[in-house]
């Protein structure tokens, strides 16, 4: 485990919101992530915040403008299909990068666990909280919200036969991780592409790593808080269900009877 | 002992100690004896012992670190780096970072619940992670409800504590009951549908890269628009010698068995290998992620509907990697005027998207355009490809063709498949008119198509059923002076070309795109389906004048020549944009 803030010249890990048009609601976010980022800071870790400002509405740029801690490094005109976070990945300079959509919120918990977890593994991992808390609008209405657990998927252990047929009937995922760097330059995430219907990038891109041989992980005990609009549809991903497509993956090309058994 | 009270018991301290004109070194140690007794458990000395030793004052670390260590930047706890956070906060350096930091943590902004942040409890210990290994049960739990409603409970309280510090930003997480019993729910589970299994199983077995993708509903269907792709499928072998181009069957009825697909000369996959009994939604998924995974640069339905079907419904998307091309024949209507086929079906909505449709007759192209109001530049992507019935496989297109030879009696071919619309009830007509003419029908039936009613044939002493045939070369042609074809909906029926090569005088209605072939110059052509004394006279007048009956026959096969032959099938389908490629490399 490495203390303090810088090691070897680069922090443990950055911490990437990804700001698009969420408006004010980015301070619950931020507030989420600095709460994190303050319990890691505490254990030793060095962490480093960014933020990345996509094409987002003058609200989401003033509130950054205004209401942003300047310790926060802002990473602007990120307009890829990705969502901005294949530049956060080149302008970070975190040994392991973690992604929070704007708008959601993480467990207090989350990067200190996450990084203590890194700490005691060998391997590249993709790294995800253990449950997923999606919440709508209004706690009134009670519209979005569910409970779901994440579950591990390492496909060269694993009954990797069903467990693909299930990753590609549904993402288990939500859009909240922790990865090294390097797992983004060996399975860069990929851009969407609407035209092509490929729409459902954090879903096509945990296909492309699992099939690149990175396993994804739990990290018991935490959590992500996904916002959900008044349809009930994760913010981060407003999208309806027949519209959540990949694109190509080789994991489609797996064959299932010749997967290896678990 | 809260943030507020800290900061007003700061106050005073620093009032007090500047009034009293101490050095600044004082003044710096008395604000640090402070800090640390405002902050209990951040100096941890057992620490700084086993760090910086025993010797001298640092018996008493924490009079040392006051006195002295804090100044030379040692750290006060295993986890702050008075060094790494001077280089995050620079301004620090009038003072030791520890200092600093313990005053900003005083002053930071409240948390939501009140709380400044850093002034939180410790964070909880990280939870043990599995080494060298995922965690089985883990996977369980999240595929299993009731497991999933017991790993709740056991997060609940741990969730609760958590979003107590979060209720402020995000209200409608307030860990209340209403919230926790809302979150509680048996969520249902999901199941895998079927078509992700054989769309898998379906991709591991496709060659890869696919250039040119053929969708075919069957092959063994012996209709013209089959025998116009079993002609295709030749020249996409030749021209993709190296592979490239090979069939997928999307649709139930595909109909031949994988031990049987040798000799057609390229892979072959069917969903009905995999899973016959799918039904067609899961065909449809299959197909379309298989489109997507293959890209094909050409993807050609032949009369598939499933493959028509996944062109409406991401024809647009699926356009963008490959060049989609279809087939249609006819426009035909049945019965009281239903109209069927995939002229109607997917016309127009699917035509934007594709990159051409091949038919086999200009008729349907012109209906196409008058039907549904095709721009120019639309109607440039309607492609007649004549159907080759000469000069296959490098023969003598023009030795081929047998002139005509009158055998001195009134006897009549029929020949085409046995179907609905080939009116086989107006031959029956027309041989009640001619009980001195012979008819003798060639032709089999097509499996599970509606029933036709043969039973009149009995009855007829001028009427033979032959049935089916092996070949043309079975056919007697010198038995007959005429060829009849009746019929309700076509395109260019490869059986009247084929006539036209055995040197028959034809008679045929003007239905689909039989006038483009049959006119007053190179045989009879009655006016519809159902013409019954224009069939009559034209048989007729073929019987009396057998010179001009060879007059036509010769003009029908100069017109067979010129537009029937396998040059010129491979001409014009060299010519239609797009549709052939230069082999791709494998990837």
């Amino acid at each position: 485990m490495t203390l303090g803030i810088v090691s070897g010249g680069r922090p443990d890990l950055s911490l990437v919101v990804l700001a698009d048009s969420q408006g004010t609601l980015l301070h619950g976010t931020v507030t989420a992530a600095e709460r994190t980022i303050g319990q890691a800071r505490e254990r030793g870790w060095s962490v480093e915040a960014l933020i990345v400002r996509q094409t987002g509405d003058r609200m989401t740029d003033r509130w950054i403008e205004t209401r942003l801690d300047p310790t926060w490094r802002v990473v602007e005109g990120a307009t890829d299909g990705d969502g901005g976070r294949m530049a956060a990945v080149a302008a970070s300079g975190g040994r392991l990068i973690g992604i929070l959509p704007g708008g959601d919120l993480c467990s207090a918990n989350w990067l200190p666990t996450v990084l203590e977890a890194t700490s005691s593994v060998s391997g590249a991992f993709v790294w995800r909280p253990e449950a997923v808390v999606s919440f709508g609008p209004d706690y009134m209405g009670g519209v979005g919200y569910g409970f779901d657990l994440q579950p591990d998927i390492d496909l060269a252990r694993h009954a990797p036969g069903g467990e693909i047929d299930r990753l590609l009937a549904r993402h288990p995922y939500s859009s909240l991780l922790v990865a090294p760097r390097t797992v983004f330059e060996a399975a860069p995430f990929p851009s969407a592409d609407p035209a092509r219907g490929w729409n459902d990038v954090n879903w096509w891109w945990t296909c492309n790593t699992l099939a690149a041989g990175f396993a994804h992980r739990i990290v018991p005990a935490t959590f992500h808080y996904q916002r959900a609009d008044v349809l009930g549809q994760p913010l981060s991903l407003p999208l309806s269900p027949e519209k959540r497509r990949i694109g190509p993956s080789p994991l489609w090309r797996v064959p299932p009877e010749t997967a290896p058994a678990g | 002992m809260s943030g507020n009270w800290r900061r007003v018991a700061l106050f005073p301290f620093l009032v007090l100690s500047r009034l009293a004109g101490l050095p600044q070194a004082a003044v710096i140690a008395l604000f640090l004896v402070l800090a640390l007794t405002l902050a209990p458990g951040f100096f941890d000395a057992k620490y700084y012992r086993r760090q910086y030793g025993t010797r001298g004052l640092r018996r008493f670390p924490r009079l040392e670190f006051v006195l002295n260590g804090a100044r030379r930047l040692r750290d006060p706890n295993a986890w702050f780096s008075q060094r790494r956070y001077l280089e995050r906060h620079p301004r620090a350096s009038a003072i030791p970072p520890v200092l600093h930091y313990l005053a900003r943590r005083m002053k930071r902004r409240p948390r939501p619940d009140g709380a400044a942040i850093e002034t939180s409890p410790p964070a909880a210990p990280p939870v043990p992670v599995p080494p060298d290994d995922v965690s089985p049960a883990s996977r369980a739990t999240a595929q299993d409800p009731q497991a999933a409603l017991q790993r709740f409970d056991a997060l609940w309280p741990a969730m609760r504590q958590d979003l107590l510090g979060l209720r402020d930003v995000a209200n409608q997480l307030s860990p209340t009951t209403v919230i926790h019993d809302r979150l509680r729910q048996v969520r249902p589970e999901s199941h895998v549908p079927a078509w992700i299994g054989i769309a898998r199983q379906v991709l591991a077995d496709l060659p890869t890269p696919i250039d040119h993708l053929l969708l075919l509903p069957w092959m063994n269907i012996s209709g013209g628009a089959e025998r116009a792709m079993k002609h295709l499928l030749a020249a996409l072998n030749s021209h993709y010698r190296d592979g490239g181009v090979c069939i997928f069957g999307p649709d139930p009825v595909f109909d031949v068995p994988p031990g049987e697909r040798g000799g057609f000369g390229l892979p072959i996959v069917a969903i009905n290998d995999y899973a016959p009994q799918a039904d067609f939604q899961t065909r449809l998924a299959v197909l379309h992620r298989v489109l997507i995974e293959t890209r094909p640069r050409v993807v050609h339905c032949g009369n598939s509907l499933v493959g028509w079907s996944a062109i409406r419904q991401f024809g647009p998307e699926l356009a963008r990697d490959s060049s989609l091309f279809g087939n249609i024949y006819s426009d035909i209507r049945l019965f009281d005027g239903v109209p069927v086929g995939f002229f109607w079906q997917f016309f127009p909505d699917t035509f934007p998207s594709m990159a051409g449709v091949i038919t086999d007759n200009r008729t349907v192209i012109a209906r196409a355009g008058e039907n549904f109001g095709f721009l120019p530049e639309q109607m440039a992507k309607l492609h007649c490809l004549p159907t080759p019935v000469i000069g296959l496989e490098g023969a003598d297109a023009r030795a081929e063709l047998r002139a005509f030879h009158d055998p001195g009696v009134a006897r009549s071919l029929w020949l085409s498949r046995i179907a609905i619309e080939k009116r086989l009830d107006v031959l029956q007509r027309i041989a009640e008119a001619m009980p001195e003419r012979d008819f003798e029908l060639f032709g089999g039936r097509v499996e599970q198509s509606t029933p036709v009613d043969l039973d009149w044939i009995g009855d007829r002493d001028n009427v033979t059923l032959h049935g089916a045939f092996a070949n043309l070369a079975a056919i007697p042609a010198d038995r007959f002076d005429s060829y009849v074809f009746t019929t309700t909906a076509e395109g260019m029926p490869i059986a009247l070309l084929e006539a036209a090569r055995l040197g028959l005088p034809i008679v045929a209605p003007d239905v689909g795109g039989i006038g483009e072939f049959i006119d007053e110059t190179t045989g009879w052509l009655v006016s519809g389906p159902e013409a019954v004394d224009e069939y009559v006279a034209a048989l007729r007048a073929i019987r009396g004048d057998p010179a001009e009956a060879g007059r036509r026959v010769g003009a029908a096969q100069e017109r067979l020549l010129a537009r029937h032959s396998w040059a010129r099938f491979e001409e014009v389908l060299h010519a239609i944009p797009g549709y052939l490629h230069e082999r791709r490399a494998a990837s």
